[in-house]
């Protein structure tokens, strides 16, 4: 009995040495001179290239990728090692609206150590409002893709219609085509995109800071006006609703000449040059359409951002290679695809004029592909960013979504949407103790 | 494991008094070694039952509290029952579990009439054709769920499946994702997968029947028919509670379905469909651990109190 207690002793002690000498090996490596690590979450394909380049330039840093499988992974991940406050990646991939994730407690404050970049004017205006909160830079801006849309020309031709110019041509077309089983556009059931992307053009907003609280203004002018026209394009019967998590069906649907104008961006663009098989060279890439009252071209160009979350060690650093990644030519350059022909869209930045011609597909717009790049660049110029989030925006996304499945089909107006989703937000936020003001 | 524990005792009052307090040692060393085996089992339990459970519990007792604009960090604050009252109050999540129950009443007796039924035929062939059907019939329970559930959805596409198509021959227009045939595509899917299961459980049952009871029906006249009804049902009713049971709790916290089922067609399948999606969504979209735990536990109530309400009244009813 002795010697089995002394096996287990031995055992015990052996299991207790190798755990402490496991922990030990990982702070070892932490605080060991050398370049910084900093780890990089992201799940974007190609990213390889560009972080292999950013090491090779950057002597005194490492990058490390660590990839992931998606985007709610990606968010499930960043939220347990925040809230463990270990192991804490130092750049991740966005996932949300740069407010609500604040709101949440993932990000780090960044301002002094992008104050630098925006001084040089690194980035656009719009692209700097992305990471901006109350004054504040939480992230790396990595600004918007332009945005336009592309119709299918040959099916426009067929029926005699004219290209669209304004949201009410839109539906005039899709009036005329619906007789020949032909919608105009696509309205998936789970993404209220359009809606959100029409009040932007607007010019409008659903949250406000007013005194020191949130005014919510699903019911404004702009707002309205975005309703609108997405409940003619219900009413009239001559939009589809096919979703976007089934892409073979609906690459296959695009491609049948059935549905025949898609709001798009340079990033879709390769999956359309891949994927349409009948429609190829049919397309013909024009401006995004705009409201008929409009007084200024617009595209809404929403900012996005490259995360920084709290807790990581390296703020500078972290700081220093996201804005690399995202403003440098190498970057830029680095981050092509050989699959595709293209780079990432510097969305960020002020001119991306030397990126903008591989942005475009060789075949998809058969003749008309000249016409892409002016159209492009004219998008960037004219992109513009009324829009700001509330800290319980991913709760009321996530209602939106809900509500949105339900107005395309008719099941309740977009009015009525608006009002539900005026009244849900001020009770969130009310019951998550935030101040709301009186509207 | 209880022979090897009452044996050794058994042999030792032969033995002389000083061995007796040996004895008792190891006798307590056995039972010991016995106990260990369960080891295991039960830290499993702890780590992944009672643990979590605990930790929900705690959870669900508090609330995560913001001020001012949101972003001055949140504060974590005691509130008592007010999670549970207010899920209690929650029309989503009722909404949502009625949706479920009303689904579960009909899959359910579905599930296990076409089970039993199948099982009783499969009893009546001979048995080397039963070996046979009973590998065929279980094929769908070996499939794993997401994957049966992927396969069916891409069958039902409208867009991409054969199904439409097919049914449009026959001059049907049949829409498996739309509002009306949601529930028939997704109960589809939970028969097809859990009938061949039911059709074992039954089957086992079906074969511990004493053959000499058959025999003496036979002499008594009675037809193939009626010594199913009278002989074979009565004795695997209680395999038919433990599948009746086993489907209850399997339908009430259904999820993987009606979560794909939403990827493909949102407009019909909202967020808060079944009551374990609205806990997921709580808990990994909107980010309100607390509440989310509060619906779990309310969820597992719900469940824990249908299951004895159905095992006490089955296990009541005469023969």
């Amino acid at each position: 009995m002795n010697d089995r207690n002394r096996r287990w002793s031995a055992g015990v002690v052996a299991v207790v040495l190798a755990l402490s000498m496991a922990a030990c090996g990982g702070s070892d490596a932490s605080t060991s001179t050398g370049p910084v690590e900093v780890e990089y979450w992201a799940w974007s394909p190609n990213n390889e290239p560009v972080v292999a380049k950013f090491n090779a330039t950057h002597p005194k840093i490492k990058l490390k990728l660590v990839k992931q499988a998606d985007n709610p992974t990606t968010a499930t991940g960043l939220r347990n090692a925040v809230a463990a406050g270990q192991n804490v990646p130092c750049l991740v991939q966005n996932f949300g609206e740069v407010p609500s994730l604040l709101a949440e407690g993932l990000l780090a404050d960044v301002t002094t150590q992008l104050e630098p970049s925006v001084e040089k004017k690194t980035f656009t205006e719009t692209a700097v409002k992305g990471v901006t909160v109350q004054g504040k830079y939480y992230g790396v801006p990595t600004g918007a893709a332009p945005t336009f849309m592309m119709i299918n020309r040959a099916v426009y031709d067929r029926y005699g219609i004219a290209v669209p110019k304004t949201w009410d041509d839109i539906i005039a077309a899709g009036i005329k085509l619906k007789p020949h089983g032909v919608q105009v556009m696509n309205l998936a059931g789970e993404d209220p995109s359009t809606l959100v992307s029409l009040v932007q053009q607007a010019g409008g907003t659903w949250y406000a800071v007013q005194s020191d609280a949130w005014k919510v203004g699903f019911l404004s002018p702009e707002s309205l006006k975005a309703a609108r026209i997405v409940q003619q394009l219900v009413d009239n019967g001559i939009v589809a609703n096919q979703t976007y998590t089934d892409r073979p069906a609906l690459i296959a649907y695009f491609d049948q000449g059935k549905m025949v104008s898609l709001p798009t961006a340079t990033w879709q663009l390769a999956n359309y040059e891949t994927n349409f098989k009948r429609s190829i060279g049919n397309w013909q890439p024009v401006d995004l359409p705009q409201y008929s009252d409009a007084t200024t071209f617009v595209t809404p160009a929403h900012g996005s951002a490259m995360l920084i979350p709290k807790g990581c060690r390296h703020l500078a650093e972290a700081t220093e290679a996201g804005v690399w990644i995202n403003s440098a030519k190498e970057a830029i350059d680095a981050s092509y695809n050989a699959e595709t022909g293209a780079y990432a869209w510097p969305g960020a930045i002020a001119d991306p004029s030397p990126w903008v011609e591989s942005a475009v597909p060789k075949n998809l717009f058969g003749s008309r592909r000249a016409e892409a790049a002016p159209i492009i660049l004219k998008a960037t110029k004219a992109g513009a960013d009324p829009w700001l989030v509330g800290p319980n925006y991913t709760a009321v996304f996530k209602e939106l979504q809900d509500q949105w499945a339900l107005a395309v089909t008719k099941k309740i107006t977009f009015q009525q949407l608006l009002e539900h989703m005026q009244t849900y937000t001020v009770a969130d936020l009310k019951a998550k103790g935030i101040s709301v003001a009186a509207s | 494991m209880a022979k090897t524990l009452v044996l050794p005792a058994k042999k030792s009052p032969a033995a002389p008094p000083p061995s007796v307090k040996r004895s008792i040692v190891r006798r307590r060393r056995k039972a010991f070694n016995g106990v260990s085996f369960t080891v295991p089992y039960f830290l499993g339990f702890a780590v992944f039952v009672v643990a979590p459970l605990v930790i929900g519990l705690a959870k669900s007792l508090y609330t995560t509290q913001s001020s001012g604009l949101g972003f001055g960090g949140q504060t974590v604050t005691f509130s008592g029952f007010d999670n549970f009252a207010r899920g209690l109050r929650d029309g989503q999540f009722w909404g949502g579990m009625w949706r479920v129950a009303l689904f579960a009443v009909v899959v359910i007796p579905l599930t296990q009439i076409a089970g039993l039924v199948a099982a009783l035929l499969v009893d009546e062939v001979g048995r080397r054709l039963a070996g046979r059907f009973r590998v065929a019939l279980l094929v769908p329970y070996m499939i794993p769920g997401i994957v049966a559930i992927l396969i069916w959805i891409y069958l039902y596409s409208p867009v991409v499946g054969p199904l439409t198509p097919f049914f449009a021959m026959l001059g049907v227009h049949a829409d498996f994702y739309s509002g009306s045939l949601i529930w028939v595509s997704i109960g589809n899917i939970m028969v097809w997968s859990s009938l061949g299961f039911n059709i074992l459980v039954v089957y086992g049952a079906l074969q511990s029947v004493p053959p000499e009871i058959f025999d003496s029906a036979r002499v008594d006249g009675a037809s193939r028919l009626r010594i199913a009804w009278s002989i074979k049902v009565p004795y695997v009713r209680t395999s038919l509670v433990l599948t009746s049971v086993l489907g209850i709790i399997g339908t009430l916290q259904i999820f993987s379905d009606p979560m794909l089922f939403r990827s493909m067609t949102p407009q019909t399948v909202g967020r808060n469909f079944t009551p374990i999606m609205m806990i997921y969504d709580q808990a990994f979209a909107v980010g309100d651990l607390n509440y989310a735990a509060a619906l779990s536990i309310i969820l597992a109530l719900v469940v824990g109190i249908i299951s004895a309400i159905i095992y006490k009244l089955t296990n009541r009813a005469p023969i």
